[in-house]
């Protein structure tokens, strides 16, 4: 029952507690069967553990699809009482059009905290770190709080279960970077620098976070976790796709007709998502575009949007990513050169500086962009942007500019007549 | 919804929430404080949490002290708690440009050295780190900084017209303060609830589901009450340091230029 509007096609397994302010207290959360997974875990072998999320299939929620069990099994088996071993949470969310894993800590923030505590004990960390962004402060005083209570009733700290396990829980504020989203970006502000990401290798689990066995995991992904550990593997298999096991939120916003996120099983063809679970397109207008898996991601157009399902290789399969599955739907009335102007502004603006093709790239995709939003658009602009989008692409440490690279290069194959437009100045300024 | 008109035009008024906390949909009866969790959070202690809840954060509070010494009194007491999480001096580093931020509402070139004093760094290296993000404010904001989400999501359903609105009805243009002292708008990126069309963080609390024409009520709202989720009326653990609003508003308009929080 996701949130704010519930539909009776969701798989409600994550979202059981949204729009109940009573799942967020501990006790709440043990109503819904909290803090039983975790019991469970703590009773199991570590291996066994990563053993049981590798056999569900879950893949990493913040857009890469990594699965999740394999991740946890590059640390270190043995700890090395110098080289502390850390789970940090990235709960940066920050992709534009992404708003699944806020849902996920205001509502049920013991949920996070359980799976993280699952995955801390099965990769011997001793200290999770929450990296939350800075805007969310209502959210983190929420998750704060709950910290608190797994305090209070001794799920973190010392001599958990009386097992002798001591995990520390810390919740920490990015201070408005995008970049801080990208792992390594993240481990470089957690230790107090700059976001800017790492050149890899190293990899975390060799070489993280403050020069320790790290790994960064999606709150999403922990939310997951907690319910693979009660139920199974086979249990998760049961929905989504074979490549793609279970549920995951749905985040749509745009011109629909009821936004939100909503659980459903992946695989979900994003017709019925746009036009059944959303209410279609507002106003009675027709579908245009989509952007399927955050700002980050290629365009559809609304043929394509309407052929594609919602799993990570059939996205793929379209031309597109699922990314974290942050639907942006556009209708007949948009603008889509301001859309892909305010995306290219974006990412100059988020661009950490330290690799040239990115930092000088976005910033000229963005000022052509604008110019010809100013009516002032070249027949050979069409050239000069495919050029630098070649040029920003797989040239820099991390993806951020391949990121803007990925919807401009979408709008100029798939949507000549706008482009076309767009050159004659013929594109209002203003947004829709 | 399905009543709308025009884009700018985001939700009907049945289903959002008076205190702008967001469209509620299909849980029509939950209240301002039920969709922000005021309270279960309670009142944060001046001294911070003991365990590992958040104790600094990069937030503005309506009434700064540009001239309170740092780290004394209670915030003493959050900086040890906040060193004692971290393994190196440096990793705090943020969360101390936090607490600094907090008590004077932005980081002067003092409070970073300050700052390089107290953790053992070069005030270079804290310069360097403090100007990279975004929401360290280098030069004065006003009473309530408003940060307009004018990214994909909000753009697409009329962040540009609810920016502009914000602009006109303070009289200000992007990252001035007004002329009260009251108000300091600029355009964010992405504040990540995309769902809830346009976006507006004030101070430290998001407003969702804003169209052009809310503005003048939120405005008001900002003046009689501060960003406080109760309007006064006293519940809210943010009632004290957020709502006084009869105090004098602090030195007015005095960095009108070179403000660059969120403009990209």
């Amino acid at each position: 029952m996701a949130y704010p509007y519930r539909h009776e096609r969701e798989t409600v397994v994550m979202s059981e507690g949204f729009g109940d302010p009573a799942t967020r207290t501990l006790a709440g959360w043990r109503k819904l069967g909290g803090y039983k997974a975790m019991e469970k875990a703590f009773g199991m072998e570590r291996a066994d553990v990563i053993d049981v999320v590798k056999s569900s299939g879950l893949r990493g929620r913040g857009g890469a699809g990594f699965p999740t069990g394999v991740k946890w099994s590059f640390m270190p088996k043995e700890v090395n009482p110098e080289r502390p071993h850390y789970l940090l949470i990235n709960a940066d969310e920050s992709e534009p059009g992404a708003f699944k894993d806020r849902e996920l800590m205001r509502w049920t923030p013991h949920q996070l905290i359980e799976g993280a505590l699952i995955g801390a004990y099965a990769m011997q960390a001793q200290h999770v770190f929450i990296y939350i962004r800075g805007e969310f402060f209502e959210v983190a005083q929420i998750l704060g709080r709950a910290i608190e209570e797994a305090y209070e009733a001794g799920y973190a700290g010392k001599n958990i279960f009386g097992k002798g396990v001591d995990i520390d829980v810390t919740l920490h504020a990015g201070a408005g970077a995008y970049i801080c989203g990208e792992e390594t970006g993240l481990m470089n502000s957690l230790e107090g620098r700059r976001g800017q990401p790492r050149v890899k290798p190293p990899f975390p689990a060799a070489v993280g976070f403050n020069g320790m066995p790290s790994t960064v995991n999606n709150v999403e992904t922990m939310c997951s976790v907690p319910h693979i550990i009660n139920n199974g593997g086979d249990w998760y298999r049961q929905f989504g796709t074979e490549k793609s096991p279970g549920t995951k939120l749905f985040n749509v916003s745009g011109h629909v007709v009821r936004r939100g996120n909503y659980e459903l099983p992946l695989g979900f063809p994003l017709k019925d998502l746009i036009h059944d679970v959303c209410g279609g397109i507002r106003d009675g207008r027709t579908l245009k575009a989509v952007i399927p898996g955050g700002s980050s991601v290629p365009i559809l157009t609304a043929e394509e949007a309407e052929a594609v399902s919602m799993d990570y290789e059939s996205v793929a399969a379209a031309g597109s990513m699922l990314g974290t599955a942050s639907v942006i739907v556009m209708d007949d009335t948009t603008n889509l050169l301001h859309a892909v102007r305010r995306m290219a502004d974006f990412y100059a603006h988020e661009s950490c500086g330290q690799c040239t093709p990115c930092r000088e790239g976005t910033a000229w995709i963005s000022k052509i962009l604008r110019r010809m939003e100013d009516g002032r658009g070249r027949p050979e602009d069409i050239d000069t942007l495919y050029d630098l989008c070649d040029n920003v692409t797989g040239t820099t440490i991390c993806v951020l500019s391949d990121s803007i690279a990925a919807p401009v290069r979408s709008w100029l194959d798939k949507f000549p007549d706008d482009v076309q437009a767009a050159i004659r100045g013929e594109v209002k300024a203003v947004t829709v | 919804m399905s009543d709308h008109t025009n884009s700018s035009s985001n939700s009907s008024s049945s289903s959002k929430n008076p205190g702008w906390a967001g469209e509620t949909g299909a849980f029509s009866g939950l209240s301002e404080a039920d969709v922000r969790g005021t309270g279960y959070v309670g009142a944060q202690p001046k001294e911070g949490w003991p365990a590992g809840g958040i104790n600094a954060y990069p937030y503005q509070l309506a009434e700064k002290q540009p001239d309170a010494p740092l780290f004394e009194g209670p915030y003493a007491k959050r900086l040890e708690r906040i060193l004692a999480r971290y393994p190196t001096k440096r990793a705090a580093l943020l969360p101390v440009l936090n607490l600094a931020q907090e008590i004077h509402g932005h980081l002067a070139a003092e409070d970073m050295a300050r700052i390089a004093e107290v953790l053992e760094l070069n005030p270079a290296t804290v310069r360097g780190v403090a100007t990279f993000y975004t929401m360290y404010n280098k030069a004065p904001v006003g009473r309530y900084l408003i940060q307009v989400c004018t990214n994909i999501a909000c753009t697409v359903c009329g962040g540009d017209d609810v920016f502009n609105a914000f602009l006109a009805h303070t009289g200000t243009e992007p990252g001035e303060i007004s002329d009260d002292g009251n108000f300091t708008v600029v355009d964010a990126e992405c504040l990540g609830a995309c769902g809830f069309p346009t976006v507006v963080q004030i101070n430290n609390r998001y407003f969702e589901n804003v169209n052009a024409e809310d503005v003048p009520a939120i405005l008001d709202r900002l003046k009689k009450h501060g960003v406080d989720p109760t309007d006064g009326k006293g519940a809210g653990p943010a009632a004290k340091p957020e709502s006084a609003a009869d105090a004098p508003p602090p030195t007015p308009n005095s960095n009108p230029s070179s403000n660059s929080n969120g403009e990209g």
